[in-house]
């Protein structure tokens, strides 16, 4: 499971203060809805029909116990005593109110939980089979693969301002409960007849208003996972080609289809 | 022409609001003011463009509603009877769902 150091720690408590000052600014009209809109976008602050909605990243759908109280205090002072566990594994509160949410963030960064990068065009929650590791059905856990890309992913200078959200999901079983071919990356661990570990790449997928299955873009066999720095790579590798893929001249000319058959 | 009234939601909490005759914004649209000629229209318009650079609400829109025989306000399209009745299914303890009656057509 992830684990924040110092670095971590740091960070999130900065970009929660950081919103602090933004939405007091907003509050008092210091900065418009204009100004203000692409910032709580990032901080994964929608307004919808009835209320703003707050989402919450749980990476690849791994938390703690500690983390899933702190949510339930989140819900019970903030909300109306409930949350929304959504398909990618992210956690969306429907009635926060704008001035409660820095506080809320504040709350959720003391158990290593954020809101960063949830909403908007950007690289969302990587997301994985949610009985990873328990699988009897799975090569390989996928869940270190979705770190890797997580990490990799966050605030990645290339792909924070895209020209549509970009998803990316990881399987490790035969069975795919992950739903790779609706993402717009789709890995999924498979190992060759030599016993080898390594990737089918599926790319372009994705539901909403165009819904599309991904397309098999091949597989890429590297060394076995005891080798663990050349299937990493290959994440982070096949990952940066597609999503840079998407950031290319026209991109941006439909956003009402998934990414990469833009 | 449809009559109209004018709704938002309230920068603080993000809720959904209509204007009332005493140009306050109420959480009941059974109270919003109904416009039923130009010059009423016009009006909210301007209200609502005051309100929102006086950063009260956001997400501006005036919209069209009935006035049904019963005296109630009915909106037109259904997200706004969605909008203004709440969720349509149980979602929380103490938070009654919208009425069927007050959303279908």
């Amino acid at each position: 499971m992830y684990r924040y150091d110092e670095f971590d720690h740091d960070f999130v408590r900065e970009r929660v203060g950081q919103f602090t000052d933004q939405v007091e600014r907003r509050l008092s009209g210091e900065i418009t809805e204009d100004q203000f809109k692409p910032l709580r976008l990032m901080n994964g602050v929608y307004l919808q029909l009835h209320a703003y909605m707050l989402r919450i990243a749980v990476p690849y759908g791994t938390m703690n116990g500690r983390q899933m109280r702190m949510l339930a205090h989140v819900a019970r002072k903030y909300d109306r005593g409930y949350g929304h566990f959504t398909t990618r594994q992210n956690i969306q509160f429907n009635w926060p109110k704008l001035e409660d949410i820095p506080a809320i963030l504040s709350d959720l960064a003391t158990v290593e939980m954020h809101a960063i990068q949830t909403s908007g065009n950007c690289i969302r929650n990587v997301t994985a089979d949610h009985f990873s590791g328990a699988a009897a059905d799975e090569v390989a856990d996928p869940r270190p693969y979705a770190e890797i890309l997580r990490q990799w992913s966050s605030l990645h200078p290339e792909f924070s301002f895209l020209p549509r959200k970009f998803k990316i999901a990881v399987t490790g079983a035969e069975r795919d409960r992950a739903a790779i071919q609706v993402h717009d990356i789709g890995l999924h661990l498979k190992k060759n007849a030599a016993g080898e570990l390594g990737f089918a790449v599926y790319v372009g997928g994705g539901q909403g208003r165009t819904p599309m299955i991904a397309k098999r873009s091949g597989t890429s066999f590297r060394r076995p996972i005891f080798w663990p720095m050349q299937p990493r790579s290959c994440a982070s590798t096949i990952s940066t080609a597609a999503a840079t893929t998407n950031t290319r001249p026209g991109s941006r000319s439909s956003c009402m289809r998934p990414a990469l058959m833009s | 022409m449809s009559a109209k009234v004018l709704t938002a939601n309230r920068l603080t909490d993000g809720l959904a609001v209509w204007l009332d005759a005493n140009g306050r914004w109420t959480r009941n649209l059974q109270h919003a003011l109904v416009a039923r000629h130009d010059a009423a229209i016009a009006s909210l318009d301007d209200i609502g463009k005051r309100d929102f650079s006086g950063n009260l609400i956001v997400d501006v829109a005036v919209i069209d509603v009935e006035e049904r025989p019963d005296g109630r306000i009915w909106p037109l399209r259904l997200r706004e009877r969605i909008r203004a009745e709440g969720p349509t299914i149980p979602y929380a303890a103490g938070f009654e769902p919208a009425q069927p009656e007050n959303v279908e057509a």
